[in-house]
């Protein structure tokens, strides 16, 4: 016999949407089989009639579920499902590739000063800065345009958000300190503290310091998102369990004590 | 070896740190062969830990050399700039190592999960 769960089920896996809307479709069609089932029960039926005729009536079909996947999908989802596979395949690469790399030049053309760093630590301080655009580029691509969300790939990619952050800290920091680690030492080797030269390198000091806070502050900024994002996807992959009755009895928020 | 005797008493915690986070990332590095998820996890999170702990470690010799020089040239009352700049390289060292230690701690903790069990889930 079929059940108000198991027909939420079978829509649920006839839907081909993300996951957020699914749970809104799942969640208008279960309270209009329960009104239905409580105004038939209120008319006099006995409630296993009452549920037979409501999911007589109600019972969304496949052909149903179909159309409404496509009234529902998203524009950018539904352009990536008519597109052919590879073509899709070179524009994801060439918008993280076109991203990672203006997004990693520009601060370094911005601030002229960085390229006055020695070569080793301009290549060190751009393959960190690349690294941090690259990969939110790359997870904003997935999480926006492609809605291809999974908490648990989420959840990887906040932590691996948080190493970079530390990793361009580090780098950054350590670019500065070198510079007047390098200062300082011309000093002790008995050159005189030329004015012109001090000011120089607290300049690319100054322009590297201020290149390090924006990629953190931008990495912070993806860190957040993503973690914002994880929770919700996790809340509604979570509500979506409970829709399709594949929660346990404890897990349920409105479990019967 | 100079800069390392330069830098005082801290070299030895951040040494011993190094040697610690040397240590790990090897034994990560067996784990995630290994294709122990759960052990290689726990190993590559410690990593971070000494990473983390050495570039404390070197922030914490700055600002104690930065002390030190303020005070030698507050008790000489006037030094060169030549014997000032030396003071003041030897207190930024343990800062360079410290981030050495982070920078090479953060790059194994990022790369490691591409050495293992990923090859077995595709």
């Amino acid at each position: 016999m079929r059940t108000p769960e198991s027909v939420l089920r079978e829509f649920g896996d006839a839907l081909d949407l993300p996951a957020r809307r699914k749970v809104v479709l799942l969640r208008e069609l279960r309270a209009d089989l329960e009104g239905a089932i409580s105004t038939l029960v209120t008319r006099g039926c006995s409630p296993r009639d009452a549920q037979m005729r409501a999911l007589e009536l109600l019972a969304p079909t496949v052909a149903a579920a179909d159309s409404l996947s496509g009234l529902h999908r998203p524009p950018y989802v539904g352009m990536a499902h008519r597109l052919p596979g590879r073509l899709v395949r070179v524009l994801e690469w060439g918008s993280i590739g076109g991203l990672a790399v203006v997004g990693g030049i520009s601060p370094i053309l911005g601030l002229r000063r960085i390229s006055d760093l020695p070569p080793w630590a301009a290549g060190m301080l751009g393959c960190v800065i690349l690294m941090v655009i690259g990969h939110l580029s790359w997870n904003a691509f997935r999480l926006f345009v492609r809605q291809d969300t999974n908490a648990a790939v989420l959840a990887r990619a906040g932590e691996t958000q948080a190493g970079l952050i530390a990793l361009t800290l580090a780098v950054g920091t350590m670019v500065v300190a070198l510079q007047a680690y390098g200062l300082f030492g011309s000093w002790a080797d008995g050159r005189s503290p030329d004015p012109t030269l001090l000011v120089e390198s607290v300049l690319i000091g100054t322009a590297t310091a201020a290149v390090v806070l924006g990629t953190t502050i931008l990495g912070v900024v993806g860190a957040v998102v993503l973690l914002q994002s994880f929770l919700s996807i996790r809340d509604t992959e979570r509500e979506l369990a409970r829709l399709l009755g594949l929660l346990k009895p404890s897990e349920r928020f409105d479990a019967d004590p | 070896m100079q800069t390392l005797r330069d830098m005082g008493y801290i070299a030895w915690p951040m040494l011993a740190s190094a040697a610690f986070l040397a240590l790990q990332i090897v034994r990560a590095v067996i784990e995630v062969r290994r294709e122990s998820e759960s052990a290689g996890a726990n190993s590559r999170h410690s990593i971070l830990v000494w990473g983390f702990l050495g570039a404390l470690l070197g922030l914490l010799g700055t600002v104690v050399g930065l002390f030190v020089v303020a005070i030698s040239v507050e008790a000489a009352g006037e030094v060169s700039m030549a014997l000032l700049g030396g003071g003041l390289k030897v207190a930024l060292s343990p800062t360079i190592f410290g981030l050495t230690l982070l920078t090479l701690a953060v790059v194994a903790w990022l790369f490691l999960p591409v050495l293992g069990p990923r090859r077995s889930r595709s």
